[in-house]
């Protein structure tokens, strides 16, 4: 017992990293969610594929940088790609359609990736400027690169919040989540801004699949391990809530990290637990508002 | 089509389907009876997404709770008949349809799917990890071949592939027509009216919420029927049965035979069993194939295969006119 009570803030770390991990994919789905009534199946898809990008370009240039240049912004591409190209088009015929297409488009990616690189998690490894530990306090010391994913996704994530809080753009992107049909009437272009969150979204994902990718290697199977996590996310913090789903992040970090040490039995079920608790006793949410 | 047409059409189905053992092969005689149990499956799933307009991702739940069901009377109480066995199986499907039903009833839309993909998943995580009941990973198999006496015409032995391929077509008649049937009535009307617009049927005075849970017993009762065939035809019970990939697959199967309708949801079970058989014969990319028939359909032909016969046979002048679905 001693050494598990010694192991509660490694752990805690832990779950704070993949909780912000999970968060920057979660984020852009609950964004896209609360504006454009869009489950986007194919999200985590793009996460995936940022990470995939990241071992290509670690594997010609060996440069870690550039791919979390170059890989974040070819998600956001491609995450607009995805709107324009496929989901705006059956947009009119319903959310069925919507939902199905989406989907299609995971599975098709998923097959894509498994075609080119296999089923076999391939390695990248820690740029040499992060790796080995640093010695936290008394006798607890903890890998340097983990440090840097929760140093980088807290960077990024108060450049979004202040994105979304302090620019014309934050408004307007606000405003649409809140009430689409009344910002167009006033003047936004609804359609520039959907898009556009798309594409952060799409960024945000991409960066989470790059700073990812040497902490748990790059595999096919990371489409699904994530989504099942970022749905819990969405479902747990309310719907289109940005500081619900952060809250809710945490929360599934934790129970990740914690319950992998001390239900290893059943931590596979407290995820989908706490999902199935929050859908049928609050559906709005626990941090989200009343609808 | 005139009703005499229709009734000639299924009748020509039913009597091909029923000489099918005696000409083909027992490789084809195999692959259909999984497409009859599918078909039962995806028919039941139709109630839910073409009828009622739920887009469910956690189908499967129903379809595995109703094949352990069986494997727990095999393994665990042998002496249990099977017609018995598989009684308690449409039992459980039922009782767990209504209680997830239960649950769901005031989600809509997105939340509705994403909920029943979460009961889905855990389900399957239970399945998974409670290995003392459930044999986990490895699933449950090793019950000994059952020889079920038919009156009239002796014993069968269900390790017999023509013998499982009637019994299935049996059910598959009774369940497929129950399930046709359970549109036609003043239940499956008012369900029909939810889909097309829940605030006004609320203002009917439909209760919304009775209607539902009795449509989640139904469809889990029958999924729970179809699973248990399953678990005969497969001579074990395994996680992946309830998993998300199968409830997947219920969702690819109907979105290919066209899922605003019965047909399309059977011609959805054959097209996919056929397609997988021989797809994946000759590729290891079938899945890719799939996914990308899935994704072009969904874009160009959201009606599905049943849209593609429908328009097909309207432009050869079969059918006449544009008739309401």
């Amino acid at each position: 017992m001693e050494s598990q009570l010694n192991m509660v803030p490694v752990l805690f770390l832990h779950g704070l990293v993949y909780g912000m991990l999970i968060f920057l994919v979660a984020s852009g789905l609950t964004l896209v969610l609360g504006m454009m009534d869009i489950l986007n199946f194919a999200h985590a898809s793009i996460y995936m594929i940022g990470a995939f990008i990241c071992y290509q370009i670690v594997q010609w240039s060996h440069s870690f940088c550039l791919a979390l240049l170059i890989a974040p912004v070819a998600c956001a591409f491609l995450g607009i790609l995805i709107y324009r190209g496929f989901i705006r088009k059956v947009h009119a015929s319903g959310h069925v359609n919507e939902l199905l297409l989406t989907f299609g488009l995971a599975m098709v990616i998923m097959e894509v990736i498994k075609w080119i690189y296999g089923t076999t998690p391939l390695p990248v490894s820690v740029p040499a400027l992060l790796t080995g530990s640093l010695q936290l306090w008394s006798d607890v010391k903890y890998p340097v690169y983990r440090l840097f994913i929760l140093l980088l996704s807290g960077t990024v994530l108060a450049f979004m919040f202040y994105l979304l809080k302090k620019t014309r753009l934050g408004i307007a992107i606000r405003a649409c989540v809140q009430d689409g049909e009344m910002a167009s009437a006033l003047g936004t272009n609804v359609s520039l801004i959907f898009m556009t969150v798309m594409g952060i979204g799409a960024w945000l994902a991409g960066i989470a699949g790059v700073i990812v990718a040497p902490y748990l290697s790059v595999y096919s199977g990371m489409f699904a391990d994530m989504i099942m996590d970022c749905f819990a996310v969405v479902a747990v913090g309310g719907l289109g809530s940005l500081g619900g789903a952060f809250l809710a992040s945490i929360l599934v970090g934790q129970i990740q990290s914690f319950g992998v040490i001390f239900l290893p039995r059943v931590s596979i079920v407290l995820i989908y637990l706490l999902m199935v608790l929050v859908f049928t006793l609050k559906p709005s949410g626990l941090f989200g508002k009343k609808e | 089509m005139s009703p005499a047409v229709k009734t000639f059409f299924i009748l020509l189905v039913l009597v091909l389907a029923a000489l099918f053992p005696l000409v083909m092969g027992k490789f084809h005689t195999y692959l259909l009876t999984e497409v009859m149990i599918y078909a039962i499956l995806t028919v039941s799933y139709y109630l839910l997404l073409g009828h009622t307009g739920l887009l469910s991702f956690g189908h499967a739940a129903y379809f595995g709770i109703g094949g352990y069901v069986t494997a727990f009377c095999f393994l665990y109480a042998p002496s249990i008949p099977l017609p018995v066995a598989f009684l308690l199986a449409a039992a459980s499907g039922l009782v767990s349809g209504l209680i997830i039903g239960a649950m769901l009833l005031r989600l809509t839309k997105i939340y509705f799917s994403f909920a029943t993909l979460a009961f889905g998943q855990m389900l399957w995580a239970i399945a998974w990890k409670w290995r003392s009941v459930t044999g986990g990973d490895d699933g449950l198999t090793g019950w000994s071949a059952r020889k079920v006496a038919v009156p009239l015409l002796g014993s069968f032995s269900l390790g017999n592939v023509t013998f499982l391929y009637y019994l299935v077509f049996a059910v598959a008649i009774v369940s497929i027509f129950l399930c046709w049937y359970f549109t036609k009535t003043a239940l499956g009307n008012t369900l029909a009216s939810i889909k097309s617009n829940p605030i006004r049927a609320n203002f009917l005075g439909i209760n919304i919420g009775l209607a539902k849970l009795m449509l989640f017993g139904f469809t889990g009762l029958i999924a729970g029927v179809s699973g248990s065939l399953f678990i005969l035809f497969k001579k074990m019970a395994s996680p992946n049965f309830l998993d998300l990939f199968t409830s997947f697959d219920v969702v690819v199967m109907s979105v290919i035979g066209g899922y605003t309708n019965l047909l399309g949801s059977m011609i959805g079970a054959f097209v996919y069993v056929y397609l997988v058989e021989y797809l994946s014969s000759f590729t290891d990319r079938w899945q890719l194939i799939m996914g990308i028939f899935f994704v072009l359909l969904i874009l160009f032909y959201p009606g599905g295969m049943a849209g593609m016969l429908r328009q097909f046979s309207k432009r050869v002048g079969f059918v006449k006119g544009d008739r309401a679905p």
